[in-house]
């Protein structure tokens, strides 16, 4: 195995002292290999086997490859309570004379406070993801109703002839935007601290293009203790209620975004 | 493990498997792929298995109000 690489899915606290330093998880992992845990005193690595360095053109198959990623670490999860979740394609190499799980049981041992701490501080609580998306069209006469401004220019357009009203139209169309941002950021700060109340740690994520009319408001990571969802539920159905308004909530997720 | 309320997506998984996660900067490490490069590549996968989004809608009739939504916004402290 000297010249084998080792795949790296996450970091575990042991719940129970494993019997021997190498046991199968019993799940197949990325390319159908055999997933193990390597055990030192304090922690435990969960890896499989890999070439030093693999990749793929075929979009499919990376796919695939993200899917077992995310399967091995969530039975991980469930297995050991507690997960360090690694990125998506962590290779430990042999270097330097010494074999790939040399290195990895090195850099495990160097790395054990810093990784227990944070392992310490995930346990017992899980990631959601939350979305927010409006439908722009509900929500812009509401805000059209209430501008002062807009209300003036739409007065004017009807009482121009075609060609000043075609001008006023193109003036009225970039108000109308600039609204409509402005709302959509009230509406983010709004809405975020809410949010926030109810959890233990918050991340602010890109948002992700939504099929028309719809736009992403908002996309979030949120840590909180499991079990412990229902102030948030709350919330997010107050936030459903909102017209024009939309919330999707996906988890538990391993804590990816807070390690 | 029941995993979803509301199903999770690829995007959901790749969001999180490819974007996060701890990463080690030591020189026994290597990167399976160049992520960064991946993760745009496998981004406009997913969308060409979707229909492509576009911006803004027609309002009153003619007229297109798309909001530039920025792709991250930053909390008022």
């Amino acid at each position: 195995m000297a010249d084998k690489g080792l795949y790296l899915y996450c970091v575990a606290l042991p719940s129970t002292t494993l019997p021997t330093q190498k046991e199968d998880l019993g799940i197949k992992g990325i390319e159908g290999r055999d997933v193990f845990v390597f055990q030192t005193p304090t922690l435990l690595a969960v890896v499989q086997e890999c070439e030093q360095s693999y990749g793929s053109d075929d979009m499919k198959t990376v796919s695939q490859w993200i899917l077992s990623h995310q399967a091995v670490v969530d039975l991980a999860w469930e297995k050991f309570d507690m997960v360090v979740p690694f990125s998506f394609g962590t290779v430990i190499v042999a270097k330097e004379g010494k074999s790939a799980r040399e290195n990895l049981l090195d850099w495990l041992e160097k790395e054990q406070g810093n990784l227990k701490s944070k392992g310490e501080k995930l346990k017992g609580k899980a990631e959601y993801g939350i979305q927010i998306t409006w439908d722009p069209m509900k929500v812009a006469p509401r805000i059209v109703k209430t501008d002062q401004e807009i209300q003036k220019l739409e007065k004017e357009i009807a009482s121009k002839s075609s060609g000043t009203a075609y001008l006023l139209r193109q003036k009225l169309e970039v108000l109308v935007g600039k609204r409509m941002e402005q709302a959509a950021d009230i509406y983010f700060n709004e809405l975020y601290q809410k949010i926030k109340r109810c959890v233990e740690d918050i991340h602010v994520e890109k948002v992700r293009k939504e099929e028309p009319p719809r736009q992403m408001l908002m996309n979030l990571s949120c840590l909180l203790p499991k079990g412990e969802m229902d102030p948030l539920g709350e919330e997010l159905d107050k936030i459903e209620k909102m017209e024009g308004f939309f919330v999707r909530f996906t988890g538990p997720w391993p804590p990816y975004s807070f390690v | 493990m029941q995993h979803s309320t509301q199903g999770e997506s690829l995007a959901d998984v790749v969001e999180r498997v490819l974007d996060k996660g701890l990463v080690i900067n030591a020189d026994i490490v290597i990167s399976l792929c160049k992520t960064e490069l991946l993760s745009i590549k496998l981004r406009a996968a997913i969308a060409s298995f979707e229909t492509a989004a576009k911006w803004g809608l027609a309002f009153p009739s003619d007229m297109r109000i798309g909001t530039p939504v920025p792709i991250k916004r930053e909390p008022a402290v």
